[in-house]
């Protein structure tokens, strides 16, 4: 707990120091709330529209989660083929290598056509964009088992499958764990991508939807409101995943 | 139940055995008899194939030419890392070879307590290999090479990465668990004390291409570590170290070094 403090609070005094600075700044140089609204303003239309807000951070924590959730199975399952015959992991690394350079937001509009508006498309978005972390993570470590171990498990007349359970994909578990923290981040923006192109106005708008309506009423102070909320989910996907590595990892170090 | 006896001992045979890797002899022909509860010591210079003959007999690599028998049997294995899988504690590495083999829990956590109490770790049983020291690694993974009680104990370079204390330990504790277990023992090693204190024989080898110089039978007056003060210890590192150095016989292969025999004291 010490320890956590200890490294806490020089980024949390920095953030204090930079809030300071931006309410300071608008008040001062009397910045336009549709310009730049103050901290404190942000603040308020959060408190302000906490109703509905709180709905819309739970349609699109619902689909950042739903996503990355699937990014994990998918990703491992696919990460652990690729990885185990030397021929599809040649076959298949200059296409992932290749893949990572397509802009892969730019196909969330297809993504309406293939699972209509609504949460299900925002869903889609998020896995398409976390799953390829995961992949290439999981391929990495399950590869980078260490020789010496296989040749151990050899000793011991083990099958493939069984060096796979327990020895590449233990050993793989730090890696996979990377990719999920990295996935974590990415499900989010997938999330609202998804939902700049598939999510409706209503009560029941999910952020992607508030930040596009509340920009058309020139109400920057709910765009802000609802980019810090989205963080928040970001913070907490990364912070969950955190702490479940944590616990697979256990005792390792 | 645990078997807390003697392991049925395997004698091991070498014939004919050589290697070749990518077209280089890595040694030439190697013809040896290691008699059922030997204690043999390997011992060469680098590059002259002991421990690439250790994991010939091991059946983790197949030799170019020649056979190894061991009489069907899977032998423990012990390397110079322990190797062990650092998600598991201790008891759990120990029983990992019980595991792969089918056995249930409950009798490979009797029997993996049993191999570590032998070994000196049995307060320490679920201590995960980073909460221990060189040493305590080594003697986990000696307990695991022996949970299965294997009729032959292969040990490539076990204590090259302890400090001398250590590496005292340990080999009293391979000197103790020969004498407890009764299995066959093989080390390959580079320290000539350590392969003449523990070794009953010792068999020298050479480099370039590695071959079998002499085997040599070990006589001490005992056994104690101060033994290795005494005039017979010094003779013995003296005759191994002249064969070591031997200058090469011109035209290859000393033909006399090709089926020497090592066999266990009566």
């Amino acid at each position: 707990m010490k320890r956590v403090i200890h490294s806490l609070w020089p980024p949390l005094a920095l953030v204090a120091v930079l809030l300071l600075a931006w309410e300071t700044l608008v008040f001062a140089l009397q910045i336009r709330s549709f310009l730049l609204p103050a901290p404190s303003a942000v603040l308020r239309a959060l408190i302000d529209n906490a109703d509905s807000l709180s709905r819309s951070l739970g349609l699109t924590t619902l689909a950042a989660v739903g996503g990355l959730a699937i990014a994990a199975i998918v990703g491992t399952v696919v990460g652990s083929i690729v990885a185990s015959s030397r021929l599809l992991y040649r076959g298949a690394y200059p296409i992932a290598t290749l893949l990572q350079m397509v802009p892969l937001v730019a196909i969330a509009p297809l993504l309406v056509i293939w699972f209509g508006y609504g949460v299900k498309s925002a869903l889609a978005s998020a896995a398409i964009v976390s799953v390829f972390p995961v992949i290439a993570n999981t391929v990495d470590g399950l590869r980078s088992t260490d020789p010496n171990l296989r040749e151990l498990f050899r000793l011991y007349g083990a099958d493939r499958s069984t060096t796979w359970w327990k020895l590449a994909l233990p050993w793989a578990v730090p890696n996979i764990v990377t990719g999920l923290r990295i996935a974590s981040g990415l499900a989010v923006i997938g999330a609202i991508v998804g939902e700049f192109v598939s999510g409706y106005a209503g009560a029941d708008a999910p952020l992607g939807v508030v930040v596009l309506s509340s920009l058309r009423e020139a109400r920057t102070d709910l765009v802000f409101a609802a980019v810090a909320l989205g963080a928040l989910v970001g913070f907490t996907l990364f912070g969950a995943v955190s702490a479940l590595g944590w616990l697979l990892m256990r005792g390792r170090t | 139940m645990a078997d807390t006896g003697r392991s049925p001992a395997a004698g091991i045979s070498f014939e004919g055995v050589s290697m070749t890797f990518a077209g280089v002899r890595a040694f030439e022909p190697v013809s040896l008899d290691v008699k059922p509860g030997a204690f043999v010591s390997i011992v060469g210079t680098s590059g002259c194939g002991k421990t690439t003959l250790l994991r010939i007999a091991a059946g983790l690599i197949a030799p170019s030419e020649g056979t190894v028998n061991l009489g069907g049997a899977r032998p423990g294995m012990c390397f110079q890392d322990p190797r062990l899988l650092p998600w598991r504690n201790s008891l759990d590495n120990v029983t990992l070879p019980l595991e792969l083999a089918g056995i249930s829990p409950d009798e490979r956590q009797d029997r993996g307590i049993e191999m570590l109490r032998m070994v000196g770790m049995g307060d320490a049983w679920n201590r995960m290999p980073v909460q221990l020291s060189g040493g305590m690694r080594m003697r986990v993974g000696l307990a695991r090479a022996l949970v299965e009680r294997p009729p032959a104990l292969l040990l490539d370079e076990p204590c090259s990465a302890l400090d001398e204390i250590t590496r005292e330990t340990i080999n009293e504790l391979l000197a103790d668990l020969w004498k407890e277990l009764g299995m066959t023992v093989v080390l390959v090693t580079h320290s000539l004390a350590e392969a003449v204190y523990l070794g009953r024989q010792v068999v020298v080898m050479t480099g370039r291409p590695g071959r079998v110089v002499s085997v040599h039978g070990i006589h001490l007056p005992s056994r104690q570590p101060e033994v290795r003060t005494t005039v017979e210890f010094a003779q013995a590192l003296q005759s191994i170290y002249r064969d070591m150095t031997l200058p090469r016989p011109p035209g290859g292969i000393a033909p006399s070094s090709l089926s020497k025999h090592a066999g266990a004291e009566p």
